[in-house]
């Protein structure tokens, strides 16, 4: 089972074989492109073909995770007793051109209940045909199609049974200070943010979901340190990870909080096969949604 | 929280989508409906769980009646464990351990066979040992009982097996030699057979078997042959000696 995710122009990738004892990782790393062209069926091709052929992969199932940037994303009300489709029709005429609904594909996902709002997430129509075309080419198989934070979500929901909380937090330590922070209660997605923050100090560059609880979290983060996050409290866990190995800014997160705090390792909760290094190998948290479906 | 899977329909995403694409030919999906195939295992229900484990205890309570009460019924004294080779005890203490246990007369009426072979003495107890089995087990013989094991076949005997370091030593094999050392007016009858190259001596009573061993043992004998001392027939007994 071939996961990829991809962060900009690096696309990690992770390998793993079922087994009696559990899934056993057989090859993770990354690929790097000086450039990439998302809306190019032979690029795809190129790259599932590769790994496919590395790891000599007998039956090639992929899971594939898209950067957050490689789409875009809105918010808009849920109108009661109104036929959904008729409504995002004309919400997107007010809003886009009229050739809009060609180029992209919306996918509405509503918050939790008391909000009547959903985060629309428009995938270019091209990008996706691109996927699909290059994985019929190559006569293979795509299990999940996802986006970057969510992919997360559904690695700590798989391997760290995040259900299991009340509410956590999935935070995404990305470059250049650029954090995303998806904030889970009851199983609802409550509000999504996306900050830059330096030294301790927040920025928000935007936010879906509800006000309050965006308004809460940042409030909350402002009172913590750098790397301090115990006045951090709104829920019982936080999931944390980084798209570069070794983090420093991880590292010392981890080193500073309590047990509410979890770093998002794949390498501490699946069986991986060490025949190249001794060191504890950076998986990206994202390639986890490749377990998606499988008890591990 | 919903899957973000956009494999899906455009449009209000359910909280599971489960589309996927496939395009693998024929063979690769027979194989993935048998190796792939997502299997998610389900918590065993409460009640399941309470029944596992009643009938855990009740194979566990059962696995411990049976290692406490049946197994010693079956095999009382632990057959298959071999005399203790680990305990530092020489020729000479075997010897007069089991000299001992020969002159013993509550304990070697009922002998029916004493034979050494390459590994180990075994004296073979016929079942009327039993009443005195645990004079037989505590008794201490030179030291020689607390490397000996005793083992009881199949309800039959009882087998006293007590280490033992034979070698073979071709220049003292001379059979003349062995009679003469022996002594022959112990001796009744002698015979070799050829075919099994066994000698065989029919001497006059059984009480003079512990001045046979001593002679032997005093030559350098004991340990060269595979000897087995035998009652009978009659009142006089049978000792022959094999070469290993």
């Amino acid at each position: 089972m071939l996961a990829i995710a991809q962060s900009g122009n690096k696309f990690h990738y992770i390998n793993w074989i079922p087994t009696i004892n559990g899934p056993v990782v057989d090859g993770y790393g990354v690929k790097t492109y000086e450039q990439t062209n998302l809306s190019s069926t032979q690029f795809f091709k190129s790259l599932f073909n590769e790994l496919v052929e590395q790891y000599k992969i007998e039956i090639p199932i992929i899971n594939f995770s898209l950067d957050m940037d490689s789409v875009h994303l809105s918010e808009c009300f849920l109108p009661e007793n109104t036929h959904i489709e008729n409504y995002n029709s004309w919400v997107n005429s007010l809003t886009y051109d009229s050739e809009f609904s060609n180029r992209f594909d919306t996918f509405n996902y509503p918050f939790d209940g008391n909000q009547s709002k959903c985060l629309n997430i428009h995938l270019p129509t091209q990008i996706k045909q691109s996927i699909i075309n290059a994985v019929k080419q190559s006569q293979y198989e795509i299990r999940f199609l996802s986006l970057g934070i969510f992919s997360a979500e559904t690695s700590a929901k798989i391997l760290y049974k995040s259900n299991n909380y009340k509410s956590f937090l999935i935070w995404r330590i990305g470059r250049f200070n650029f954090n995303e922070i998806l904030y889970i209660k009851d199983d609802n997605l409550i509000c999504y943010l996306r900050l830059k923050r330096i030294k301790g100090v927040c920025k928000l560059h935007n936010y879906y979901g509800d006000t309050k609880a965006t308004d809460k979290i940042l409030k909350q983060l402002e009172k913590c340190s750098e790397s301090n996050l115990e006045k951090l409290k709104i829920t019982d866990k936080i999931f944390i990870y980084s798209i570069v190995e070794n983090s420093s800014e991880i590292k010392n997160i981890i080193s500073e909080n309590n047990a509410d705090i979890e770093h998002l390792n794949i390498a501490n909760k699946i069986k991986i096969d060490y025949k190249s290094s001794s060191k504890t190998p950076f998986i990206f948290a994202e390639t986890g949604l490749g377990f998606r479906g499988f008890d591990v | 929280m919903f899957d973000v899977n956009l494999l899906g329909e455009p449009g209000i995403q359910p909280k599971v989508v489960n589309t996927s694409l496939s395009f693998l030919d024929e063979t690769q999906k027979e194989k993935v409906d048998t190796k792939y195939k997502p299997i998610e295992k389900k918590p065993p229900a409460k009640s399941r769980i309470k029944s596992l484990i009643i009938i855990g205890l009740i194979i566990t309570g059962l696995t411990a009646i049976c290692l406490m009460y049946l197994l010693p019924l079956i095999n009382p004294n632990k057959s298959i464990e071999k005399p203790n080779y680990n305990l530092e005890i020489s020729q000479n203490e075997i010897v007069s351990g089991l000299i001992d246990l020969l002159l013993n007369n509550k304990l070697n009426q009922e002998i029916d066979l004493i034979e050494f072979n390459i590994d180990e003495i075994n004296i073979i107890y016929n079942k009327s040992i039993n009443q005195k089995i645990k004079e037989l087990e505590l008794n201490d013989f030179y030291g020689i009982n607390k490397r000996a094991k005793i083992y009881q076949a199949k309800k039959m005997n009882y087998i006293y097996r007590i280490p033992w370091f034979g070698r073979s030593n071709p220049i003292n094999q001379e059979f003349s030699n062995i009679k003469k050392i022996i002594g022959e007016r112990f001796i009744l009858s002698n015979s070799y057979d050829f075919k099994t190259d066994t000698f065989s001596l029919i001497v006059n009573e059984y009480k003079n078997i512990v001045s046979i061993l001593l002679r032997l043992h005093d030559a350098d004998i004991l340990t060269n042959f595979n000897i087995k001392i035998q009652s009978g027939p009659d009142e006089f007994s049978t000792i022959s000696l094999k070469p290993f």
